[in-house]
């Protein structure tokens, strides 16, 4: 009784003229709205005719500005999962910006009004909740995103939909999406200066440990080229998976090599066992530096100050940075949040994220996408970790370099930085020693 | 009432129809509910559902062939999609380069023509590699006769064993093909469509034509037909039914492999869980239209991406497998062959 045999040729002749039907209605379709598509598509036109004339791209839905006098933005990040121990501080500290906005008087007049998402620390949903934050919600920009995987999915709904997403992380670089602003910093702000730091300190054994995603081997690969170009190599490389806790093997793999350093690319729980694991095997701070680059004072609560006291971390901005701004953002994250609660690099990347935007809109006098991106060219902002500046070309911010050590009571002090904003370079293209980086990803 | 019903169905089943009455006013029923709800619902997820919907299509065409001919639920349906997926990423990232074939973009498409190269070799590919994966695995389990759950727990693990096949080679990070950037096209009552999906649309439709011109015209497909309907009597008279089940694997996996190509066009990524994910829109459109009837889950597949790609509206769209999942249920519960009666049950 199957139901091949169910189907009479009236039926399935039926059904085929159906289907050609639906074929020509589609092609109908894409006919009809081919012609004007095609001047919309190329985001290049539309940066030259936006500025004069913003409400001209009323086609690619800029519609956002409601009639009650409200502004809507997104909000998406992971609020449950195993990323949401991270992100849930930088979704209070964008709600936080937003908040002093609005009692500040809004922007253009009206009051922002967040949708928060939550991303679920599963990829595909960050690209279902940005596709529906985009055409229901009809957002003006979407402040969200961690990992890079997580901004990799949502970089195609941006683009296709000519949306506009703020993306408060530091990150691997060799990327610059029309439609996305990088707050946090690219490898040239954070990895590149890390590693002529540690040069510059005598350092020549490097042992290069992280976690097997894109973000630690695309970090590591540029850090062997820069180590190549002084003339030196690394002298280990290794790969856990994300969520690994079993680290003795590779302690005693970083023994026997006998590096001066360690470069930790290593993100998450694995962070919290590989230091508990070094203190435990008697290697303190003083017999080998470790530098990581993704563990801020969010995740030192989590390892446990104790088991990091000492070690170096590179970010742009820790909580003790001395800036006036930060006095002020500090309090007020945590009036509202709790006392016991921290700030740290991404969570301030999330809140200057919101000003930046606000203050592009003001001065586009829109939320047009293409009115706003060309408004934020060259845009300064006092953040609490110092001057930023938005790049005129790449979206990402020129901002300063910040190198610490952990103390016991979880905090940073800073040992070193860069003096001023470092100028972002996504593609490192001013930097001899990594030329063919730009062709070897695209 | 509800034996004259059966009657009535048995008789057109008899003499060959699918359809009562009763099926005329069901669909009335329906429609009319679609129409009256039509005004509160926002047509571009409708749009975005009958695309999604021309995806699960080719994959539930595939599986159903397989549960028709083959009797048993593949739960691997899924990983052939994801492998076509990445075999194509394959091809068009590391072979065609290699090649000096490069290029994305392609008039108002996001890809290039490597993609259009790559379609049919990543097809071809995994369509033998299911006829190979039959022979090492499901024919020694047919030749041994054991039940068909059985079969249904061999193909979990062939499930599993080609995802982790994938993740070791591509590892567990988010891929894309490579692509240029095209905005969708807004058309009016705020619909926006990706060209894509065009695309996307268009092959679907030319492969579920090929479908019925197989099934319908060809002498292998009236064979498959017959195979499905009895086995026994079809070896007796004469049905290599070795080749049928070739031909089934070989159709199956190439729509399958197809279905994965274009989901990760669609979405515009790859992930190794994508087509395990997707397993669960393809058994409610099976058991929507029928298991074993390919006609039937054309619709279900239909019904199942309009209603979950609507359900969005209100609900969070993190349950929309969810909402496909009730409609199985529901279905099974309610009428567990199908909308159509032809299927088993």
């Amino acid at each position: 009784m199957s139901g091949l045999s169910m189907l009479r040729p009236g039926m399935i002749a039926t059904c085929v003229k159906v289907a050609l039907g639906a074929l020509l209605l589609i092609s109908v379709i894409a006919c009809s709205s081919a012609a004007p598509a095609a001047t919309t598509a190329p985001a290049q036109t539309m940066k030259e005719t936006a500025p004069t004339a913003p409400a001209s791209d009323a086609m690619a839905g800029s519609m956002k500005e409601d009639a009650s006098g409200v502004i809507k933005v997104g909000v998406l990040h992971s609020l449950s999962g195993t990323m949401s121990i991270s992100e849930t501080a930088v979704k209070d500290a964008t709600l936080l910006a937003i908040e002093e906005i609005n009692a500040s008087g809004g922007v253009l007049g009206k009051q922002i009004e967040p949708v928060i998402e939550d991303g679920a620390s599963d990829w595909p949903t960050f690209a279902e909740k940005a596709k529906k934050l985009i055409q229901s919600d009809e957002v003006a920009v979407v402040f969200g995103g961690w990992t890079s995987a997580s901004r990799k999915a949502m970089l195609p709904v941006f683009e296709a939909n000519n949306g506009l997403l703020f993306y408060p992380v530091q990150y691997e670089g060799l990327e610059t999406s029309p439609n996305i602003f990088y707050t946090g910093a690219t490898t040239n702000q954070q990895i590149v200066p890390a590693v002529e730091y540690l040069l510059k300190e005598g350092n020549t054994k490097f042992y290069l440990l992280g976690s097997d995603y894109v973000f630690p081997r695309t970090s590591n690969l540029i850090i062997n080229k820069q180590l190549k170009a002084a003339g030196l190599e690394a002298v280990g490389e290794e790969y856990t998976p994300l969520g690994h806790t079993e680290y003795s093997t590779v302690i005693a793999k970083i023994r026997s090599a006998e590096p001066d350093v360690v470069f930790n690319t290593l993100n998450g729980d694995s962070n919290v066992a590989f230091f508990k694991q070094l203190k435990d095997a008697g290697i303190s701070p003083e017999d080998l530096t470790t530098v990581s680059v993704s563990v801020a004072e969010e995740e030192i609560t989590g390892i446990g100050a104790e088991n990091m006291v000492g070690h170096l971390v590179a970010w742009n901005y820790f909580q003790t940075t001395e800036t006036p701004e930060n006095t002020k953002f500090v309090s007020a994250f945590k009036t509202k949040y709790g006392e016991n609660r921290v700030t740290d690099d991404p969570i301030e990347a999330g809140y200057f994220g919101v000003y930046i935007w606000a203050k592009a809109v003001e001065k586009a006098g829109s939320t047009d996408v293409a009115a706003v991106k060309e408004a934020a060219k060259g845009l300064q902002f006092q953040a609490p970790g110092g001057l930023v500046t938005v790049h005129d070309s790449n979206q990402h911010v020129a901002k300063t370099v910040r190198i610490g050590a952990v103390r016991d009571d979880g905090q940073i002090d800073e040992i070193w930085n860069s003096g001023s904003p470092v100028v972002p370079d996504p593609y490192l293209d001013t930097y001899d020693w990594a030329s063919g980086l730009r062709e070897s990803v695209q | 009432m509800g034996r004259l019903v059966t009657t009535i169905q048995d008789t057109a089943r008899r003499i060959g129809l699918a359809w009562t009455p009763a099926h005329t006013s069901v669909a009335i029923v329906v429609i009319a509910l679609a129409v009256g709800f039509l005004p509160f619902v926002k047509m571009g997820l409708v749009v975005n559902g009958v695309f999604l919907g021309a995806i699960i299509a080719l994959g539930a065409v595939g599986l159903t062939l397989v549960y028709g001919i083959l009797n048993f639920a593949n739960i691997a349906h899924g990983d052939y999609m994801t492998m076509g997926a990445y075999t194509t990423l394959f091809i068009v990232g590391y072979l065609l380069p290699k090649v000096g074939v490069e290029g994305s973009g392609l008039g108002p498409f996001t890809f290039g023509y490597p993609l259009l190269i790559a379609l049919p070799v990543a097809v071809a590919a995994i369509s033998a590699g299911a006829v190979v994966v039959d022979m090492m695995v499901y024919r020694r389990l047919r030749d041994r006769g054991v039940n068909t759950v059985v079969v249904s727990m061999a193909s979990l693990g062939v499930a599993i064993a080609l995802r982790g096949l994938v993740q070791i080679i591509w590892g567990g990070d988010i891929e894309r093909y490579p692509r240029e950037t095209r905005q969708v096209f807004h058309l009016p009552m705020d619909v926006r469509v990706p060209p894509d999906a065009i695309f996307i649309t268009t092959v679907a439709i030319i492969l579920v034509v090929a479908l019925y011109l197989v099934l319908d015209r060809t002498k292998m497909g009236k064979a498959m037909r017959a195979t499905a309907d009895n086995p026994d009597l079809a070896l007796v008279s004469g049905i290599d039914t070795g080749s049928v089940v070739r031909w089934t694997w070989v159709m199956g996996a190439a729509l399958a492999a197809t279905a994965g190509i274009l989901l990760a066009v669609y979405q515009a990524h790859l992930l190794p869980i994508m087509g395990w994910k997707f397993l669960i829109p393809l058994f409610a459109a099976v058991v929507l239209g029928g298991i074993g009837n390919p006609y039937g889950a054309l619709v279900g597949a239909f019904v199942i991406g309009v209603t979950s790609e609507v359900s969005t509206q209100w609900i969070n769209p993190s349950y929309k497998p969810a909402v496909a999942f009730a409609i199985m249920i529901g279905m099974l519960l309610v009428r567990p062959r199908g909308i159509f009666g032809g299927g088993r049950s």
